[in-house]
């Protein structure tokens, strides 16, 4: 869906540690709410970036700091792009499907509910558009919010 | 991470002080709450009226408390705002967790 230019882009450099991650996402929220888009959904993109950059600190870069994470936010007319960057380790692609869909548990029994591997199934559910690509060495998750 | 507690007869009301609970506080709340429960706290009444954002690991860490209390007692949660309602919804824990309006009734909730 890159096929034309954004309106508006801007880029967020983190290093690669979780007390960082809240600052995109603060800022990804306040650039939801200036478009502008409904509290709720300002406040669910957010959540799915804040996932996505977790996700990259944690699993690809095994929370070793000193590496970065970078969020490009592109805002077109019908839509907002996030592209979230690392050079850590890769995403199984089989697994990365696997978590997106349905979180199984059964709500009465506590032993079957899940402590962990929810954020990717909540990135999936909140946006209309999720893509994981490796190149050149370099993981980048997309996401794309639709403008209704 | 902050939280403030208070005991009301057997039930331990804990409101966190934070205003977001994710990955950077998950494993400390998770810890002041297993603490808790290993103190012999097994009737919990969560107040989430400070919290504006919830991530799947402070998810992951309210989850683990529930866990951890079993079957012997119960976690309720109350004051919840919408943008962290979306996230239970989201992961329908929703259907897991007793959600309550005011501290009052869920106080009621754990009393019964």
């Amino acid at each position: 869906m890159e096929d034309t230019h954004p309106q508006k882009s801007v880029t967020f450099v983190i290093e690669s540690r979780l007390e960082n991650v809240s600052l995109v996402g603060v800022a990804v929220k306040a650039i939801c709410e200036s478009i502008p888009l409904e509290e709720i959904i300002s406040r669910n993109i957010e959540l799915s970036v804040v996932e996505g950059i977790t996700n990259a600190v944690k699993h690809a870069y095994c929370l070793q700091q000193g590496n970065n994470v970078e969020t490009t936010v592109l805002i077109f007319d019908d839509r907002i792009t996030i592209k979230i960057s690392d050079t850590g380790k890769s995403m199984d692609p089989q697994r990365c499907e696997q978590d997106c869909r349905e979180i199984n548990f059964e709500p009465g029994n506590s032993e079957t509910l899940p402590v962990g591997g929810m954020g990717l199934h909540i990135m999936h559910s909140i946006m209309d558009e999720m893509h994981y690509e490796t190149a050149s060495g370099k993981n980048t998750m997309t996401l794309v919010k639709k403008f209704r | 991470m902050q939280i403030q507690e208070k005991k009301v007869g057997n039930i331990l009301i804990v409101k966190p002080s934070e205003k977001r609970i994710d990955a950077s506080v998950a494993t400390d709340f998770k810890g002041k709450m297993i603490d808790r429960i290993n103190a012999g706290n097994k009737r919990i009444v969560l107040n989430l009226a400070g919290v504006d954002f919830i991530d799947s690991s402070g998810l992951g860490a309210i989850i683990s408390s529930l866990k951890a209390i079993g079957n012997d007692g119960d976690l309720v949660i109350c004051e919840i705002k919408e943008t962290v309602m979306t996230l239970f919804r989201l992961t329908r824990m929703n259907r897991v967790f007793q959600i309550i309006s005011t501290e009052e009734e869920a106080l009621k909730a754990l009393s019964g």
